[in-house]
């Protein structure tokens, strides 16, 4: 009995690849800049730029409310952005409050005082110079108090000192005093809360800028710049924002630590166009496959 | 009643949010109703473990398929539970703890009588009406006359602390007051010999010494009471605070001699350093402030530093060498040294007590002057003293700790000189510490350094820092920890932070990693221009797709200005800012007017079905 079906064509083989050749290219795709240590020249946008000078124009001695909210699922996108806001802040002599929504946040700020302030800031003083107010439950419940009244829910910091006595803390009673807020958000809760529960209500009393992930940044777009003054998208943003601080902060060749955002975007862009590649690439099989 | 009380709870909040969002002068009924929402928040954390537990507890049980992942579900909740709440092998904060002290516990019941103090008084009664100062309430007493208009004594059990002190002084803002516990701290305070050393701490309910118990001290506190309690208490104070910790005398530093401050603590054997009693922070650093420290250097003394350095393999770069030689030259200077010890010498204003600011208002004072101007000159260094210091500071072989003998063999040299003298030594940094910084420096950019260099340079920061965590080690054996609870969970090297640092990290990591294959994949077998529409989204997709790298810089780069508005980028911010904010704004306001009025249907009870159906 012989098989009547005709021979699957080249066109038909191709549009039938097994995906596991796709997940192997696109492997490729990151493993081999990270490999070969690809970078390519960033040119900051509009918004990393407003970032930018709305931090560098805060006063020496301002304060800053640095909330990292985000866990180890999205650090690749944001630690970079967190460090270079820890960076920017700690240069312009910035008073640095650091917390978080998330409940796998405190190594997050943890890992951020390690990497920039004790690493490159030692004569910074924690509690004078910047302080750890760690992670409280509650979501958007969280931002809603202490936006009013910080006492209400911090009595402690991270370490369980008594707020009252962390010199940096004695003359703030809500989150209104704080020249800035900054947000690193991975989702909720996170920016879009700080948007509803912080800005808007406040508008004349709170200002906000966001470093966020790519997956939120559409979401974020409509608020801005009204309630945000700007945004960071995804570690494009990062690398964007990590170049203005650097050219302008550090001399020479900065640290690794300094250098992630931009050496995230050579995988970044190698996988982008492998993306656009394969999209074509489905869409051509497609028309073949229909003329056959 | 089972949906009512849930009912009128999420009722009550909601109305109450709302009001205060409309109503600033509510705006506190907002906060409260808020942290009742963080609690129940934080308790849904509690409640949310155990519906784990119990959802994969029932699957175990009944074998279900996949019971095996629920098997690793639960063993892993259960162990990250524990040994995150327990603080497994987390080190205590020292923060915290009491380094160099030893307690014991005495109530206050168990104190001496004769170390029950007071002092008459004539203040009015009302002073003790409000709540005094929690770290006294215990100790601190008052008899008040039998019209119960007028207190006639204060009392203190035990000796009165720095803190309880000034919180008492604090707790009334009237000099009489005051100076009645002026008084009474001058009498509540211990012997001389035991001033500074031992201590009663209220809040731990113990008697606690800084470092050993000296036998004269022993016997004074043993004179206070016969009593079988105290006696015991002292037994166990003196035996605990002289236990003896030991440093093996082996690879000792260099030259390595006892500072004559602390001989009577530490003495070295032949095998071994003995040091009796805990060791304080205060302790460790004179026992690791035995090397010698920077200072100013001549010019040849920096050539000859610089020749040593470019003469080992690899030699030294010309920035290489400005940098030492800047470094070096930048160094502290003796003209600072003179300023600070002549400024040391002004005389300081002094502070009046309660009690002579108090005879001043009966005399009749009006205005009070806190302060007691300053009397006498200041000294400045004489021309013999600075030249002195000079022949110390630019000879290496003589140690800075000869400055103050040389200083007072020259001339007038007061205390608060040689306390500003040895504040000043004390911040500059070690011979080790500053050839490392300038490692750093040499090392920056493309800079290189041989590993002979690297050695020359090195050697001693090595030596220090092996020395520091000798030392330190030391400290904490000799340390009796007070609150083996006080460290951070999340401390390094604990449990805990295994468990995050290499299995929840990765884990997560990876599993939003796997994002970047299946949309891949999807982007080759899914994303199909079948329609108009479906045209229209891929296009745009390949933009923003190009637009988030550096090719849409590179790609369109060549247009000109005029068509600057083609380049990929700025059709990407222009996508992003217009075209996604106008869609996503229309989705918002829509969704906004369904949560309205979804609220509204909740709040009104209207709307139940977020209490569930009542089956359980």
């Amino acid at each position: 009995m012989s098989d009547s079906s005709p021979a699957p064509t080249i066109v038909d083989r191709l549009a039938g690849l097994d995906r596991r050749w796709i997940f192997l290219l696109m492997l490729l795709a990151v493993a081999i800049p990270i490999l070969l240590e690809l970078k390519f020249p960033e040119t900051p946008s509009q918004q990393a730029i407003n970032v930018f000078n709305e931090i560098d124009s805060l006063p020496p001695g301002s304060k800053v409310l640095l909330s990292l909210d985000f866990d180890p699922s999205t650090e690749g996108e944001l630690r970079p952005m967190a460090s270079s806001f820890a960076l920017h802040c700690a240069k312009k002599d910035l008073k640095i409050y650091f917390m978080t929504l998330f409940p796998g946040g405190p190594p997050m700020v943890q890992q951020t005082i390690e990497q920039v302030i004790n690493a490159d800031f030692p004569d910074m003083v924690y509690g004078k110079d910047y302080v750890d107010l760690g992670f409280k439950p509650g979501y958007e419940g969280v931002i809603k108090v202490i936006i009013t009244n910080l006492r209400e829910l911090y009595t402690t910091d991270a370490r369980g000192t008594n707020i009252n006595q962390i010199p940096m803390c004695q003359d703030i009673e809500s989150v209104q005093d704080m020249d800035l807020i900054i947000d690193v958000s991975a989702g909720y809760p996170g920016c879009k809360e700080w948007v509803q529960y912080a800005r808007t209500p406040y508008p004349d009393r709170v200002k906000l800028v966001a470093g966020v992930t790519g997956v939120q940044a559409p979401y974020l777009y409509p608020y801005v710049p009204g309630q945000i003054i700007g945004l960071l998208g995804a570690i494009k943003g990062a690398a964007e924002y990590e170049k203005l601080v650097v050219d302008k902060y550090i001399e020479g060749e900065p640290r690794a630590v300094y250098q992630e955002g931009v050496r995230r975007m050579g995988p970044q862009l190698i996988a982008h166009l492998l993306m656009v590649f394969l999209i074509v690439a489905g869409n051509v099989l497609m028309f073949l496959q229909s003329r056959q | 009643m089972k949906q009512l009380i849930p009912l009128l709870i999420a009722a009550t909040c909601g109305i109450v949010l709302i009001i205060t969002a409309f109503i600033p002068a509510t705006v506190t009924w907002g906060e409260v109703a808020a942290v009742w929402f963080d609690i129940l928040a934080a308790i849904a954390f509690v409640l949310g473990g155990a519906n784990l537990l119990k959802i994969h507890l029932q699957r175990i049980s009944e074998q279900e398929e996949g019971w095996a992942y629920s098997g690793i579900t639960v063993v892993t909740f259960l162990l990250t539970l524990i040994v995150g709440l327990l603080k497994w092998n987390v080190p205590p904060n020292l923060d915290q703890e009491f380094l160099g002290e030893t307690f014991v516990r005495v109530p206050v019941e168990q104190i001496p009588e004769s170390m029950h103090y007071s002092v008459p008084v004539d203040l009015p009664a009302e002073l003790v009406h409000h709540h005094l100062p929690l770290s006294s309430h215990r100790q601190f007493s008052v008899e008040i006359n039998e019209s119960g208009e007028r207190i006639t004594s204060i009392g203190f059990i035990g000796w009165m602390t720095a803190n309880q002190k000034r919180e008492l002084t604090q707790h009334h803002q009237r000099l009489d007051w005051q100076c009645a516990i002026d008084q009474l701290a001058e009498t509540a305070s211990p012997p001389p010999e035991l001033n500074g050393v031992v201590r009663y701490v209220p809040n731990h309910r113990s008697l606690s010494v800084d470092g050993p118990l000296a036998l004269e001290g022993e016997t004074l506190l043993r004179s206070q009471s016969e009593t079988a309690d105290w006696q015991k208490s002292i037994d166990q104070l003196a035996e605990k605070s002289r236990r003896i910790t030991q440093i093996p005398a082996a690879d000792l530093p260099e030259g390595f001699e006892i500072p004559e401050s602390i001989l009577d603590r530490v003495s070295l054997g032949t095998e071994t350093i003995d040091i009796s009693g805990p060791i304080s922070q205060s302790l460790k650093e004179e026992l690791i402030d035995v090397f010698p420290r920077s200072r100013p250097m001549t010019s040849e003394q920096i050539d000859e530093f610089i020749q040593q350095l470019a003469k080992l393999p690899g030699g030294l770069t010309e920035p290489q060498t400005a940098f030492v030689r800047n470094s070096l030259e930048g160094a502290w200077t003796a003209d600072q040294l003179i300023v600070v010890l002549n400024e040391a010498d002004t005389p300081q204003p002094g502070k009046k007590s309660y009690c002579d600011l108090l005879a001043e208002q009966l005399a009749g004072g009006t205005v009070l002057l806190e302060t007691i101007p300053p009397s006498g000159n200041a000294t400045p260094l004489n021309e013999e003293q600075i030249a002195a210091l000079k022949s110390v500071l630019f000879d290496p072989a003589r140690s800075l700790h000869e400055i103050s003998a040389a200083l007072s063999t020259a001339g007038h040299f007061s205390q608060a000189q040689q306390s500003a003298l040895d504040e000043f030594l004390g911040k500059q940094p070690t011979i080790g510490t500053r050839n490392r910084q300038l490692v750093v420096g040499l090392l920056s950019g493309d800079q290189q350094l041989s590993p002979e260099q690297l050695d020359f340079l090195l050697a001693s920061y090595r030596e220090e820092h092996n020395w520091r965590e000798r030392v330190h080690a030391a400290m904490l054996a000799a340390h009796v920890t007070k609150y083996p609870w006080s460290g951070e969970y999340v401390a390094v090297g604990s449990p805990f932070w295994w468990s995050y640092e290499y299995a929840f990290t990765p884990l997560t990591a990876t599993m939003f990693s796997l994002l970047a294959f299946f949309v891949a994949s999807a982007a080759f077998r899914a994303f199909r221009a079948k329609n108009l529409d479906a045209f229209l989204l891929l296009g745009t997709a390949f933009i923003i797709l190009l637009g988030r790298t550096s090719a849409a810089v590179i790609l369109t780069a060549g247009l000109p200005d005029s068509l600057a508005f083609l380049r990929i980028e700025n059709i990407t911010m222009f996508i992003m800012s217009v075209i996604n904010t106008a869609g996503n704004r229309a989705i918002m306001i829509g969704i906004s007017l369904g949560i309205v009025s979804t609220s509204l249907k909740v709040l009104l009870g209207v709307d139940r079905s977020y209490l569930g159906s009542g089956d359980d």
